[in-house]
């Protein structure tokens, strides 16, 4: 009972009711001070959480977020972004194999050590690389059809990429010395694809 | 100075080569951007980067944007998405960083409110917004504060009105319990 009644006073508010639940609701609330008083306390928190005129905004900021637009449009036409997509992937295939290593020393009982070793290389550059191209590898190419439900719902197969890759690969690839080994291994797109589930895992 | 051009007459005149048609543009939508990012995020930084994330969208965009839906949902769509993103981006950065600590993300040094009283009270909101789920906390703020219909925010998640009505349940239920602990 007592669901059904919040429930009823969340579509009240949020006038969602017809007009005949409207006049039996406007009824209930008459009748019973209690619900009345559960009413108030919904319609607090709707008066805290709704439009509120923000009065002390300093301006400068607003006059000043299209001339930083402007600004970072002209750096980043100059910038190669080639170059810099080349950087970003070469370091994800080093997390990766990182990740593989961290998987199977995880069952020794070792893992979060070899992991946090391998993260101590990572500069802070770099974890903003690799979280921004994981963040947003899907977006680049057309942000207006991305559905973030779509990647989580998505069950991207991880476990298969990182068993075609044996330890002693992982070993190398961390090291830096065969990179290209990998590339052979798996191709972009499935990599991309072990991204994406390496960050819809519930550890990540 | 205010433009009388409608979006569409603005996105036109970008499109033929008018690049202060699309400044127009930015200063029309900056606000509702900053702010829908700001109550996502809770902070100023995060939603200022989000700010310039859309800017860049629309810049390379609008010009296959073909007015099947309206210019403003489609910037909320970007909008929402780019918040999301950077939450779910923060959220590698922290296990990267093998950071177990929990930041504050409301805090920032750097902030464009002045008064202290409001900054609080906003803080405050923030920090509530923050410990309900992003799905269910943007389908609030966009039905809360910028105050769509339900119709416009289907168009802008993807979601059938009925899932997004269940999120706002949800999400209001979770703000009342979270302001009841408060006050005990």
């Amino acid at each position: 009972m007592k669901k059904v009644n919040e429930e009823l006073i969340i579509r009240y508010l949020d006038g969602q009711l017809s007009a005949e639940e409207k006049k039996n609701f406007e009824k209930m609330l008459n009748d019973s001070p209690s619900l009345k008083k559960v009413l108030e306390k919904y319609k607090a928190v709707k008066d805290d959480f709704s439009v509120k005129e923000i009065e002390s905004v300093d301006d400068t900021y607003f006059n000043g977020i299209v001339p930083a637009f402007r600004a970072k449009l002209e750096k980043k036409k100059k910038a190669i972004p080639l170059q810099r997509a080349a950087y970003a992937f070469t370091v994800l295939v080093i997390f990766t194999a990182a990740f593989i290593l961290w998987r199977s020393y995880t069952v020794n009982g070792s893992g979060q050590d070899i992991y946090q070793s391998i993260t101590e290389y990572l500069t802070e550059d770099d974890i903003d690389d690799i979280a921004d191209y994981l963040s947003e590898s899907d977006l680049t190419s057309n942000p207006e059809e991305f559905a973030v439900d779509e990647i989580i719902s998505t069950d991207y197969d991880l476990e298969k990429i990182a068993d075609e890759i044996s330890e002693e690969e992982s070993y190398s690839i961390v090291s830096g010395y065969q990179i290209n080994d990998l590339y052979s291994v798996a191709n972009e797109e499935e990599w991309m694809e072990a991204y994406q589930r390496l960050i819809n895992k519930e550890n990540l | 100075m205010t433009d009388s051009r409608t979006d569409y007459e603005l996105v036109k005149d970008f499109i033929s080569g008018d690049e202060s048609a699309f400044n127009k543009l930015a200063m029309r939508y900056q606000e509702k951007i900053y702010w829908h990012a700001r109550r996502m995020l809770g902070n100023h930084l995060d939603a200022d980067e989000v700010v310039q994330q859309v800017l860049l969208v629309m810049y390379k965009k609008l010009k296959s944007f073909k007015f099947q839906s309206s210019l403003y949902t489609w910037i909320y769509k970007i909008t929402a998405t780019r918040s999301l993103n950077l939450i779910k981006k923060n959220k590698i950065k922290t296990l990267l960083s093998l950071d177990d600590q929990i930041t504050d993300s409301t805090v920032s040094g750097n902030d464009i409110i002045k008064n202290i009283e409001e900054k609080e009270r906003l803080d405050n909101v923030n920090k509530m917004l923050q410990k309900i789920p992003p799905k269910q906390r943007e389908v609030f703020i966009l039905r809360n504060y910028d105050q769509l219909s339900y119709e416009e925010i289907s168009e802008i998640t993807g979601k059938s009105v009925g899932a997004l009505k269940a999120n706002y349940f949800h999400a209001f239920k979770k703000l009342k319990e979270l302001l009841d602990e408060k006050g005990e």
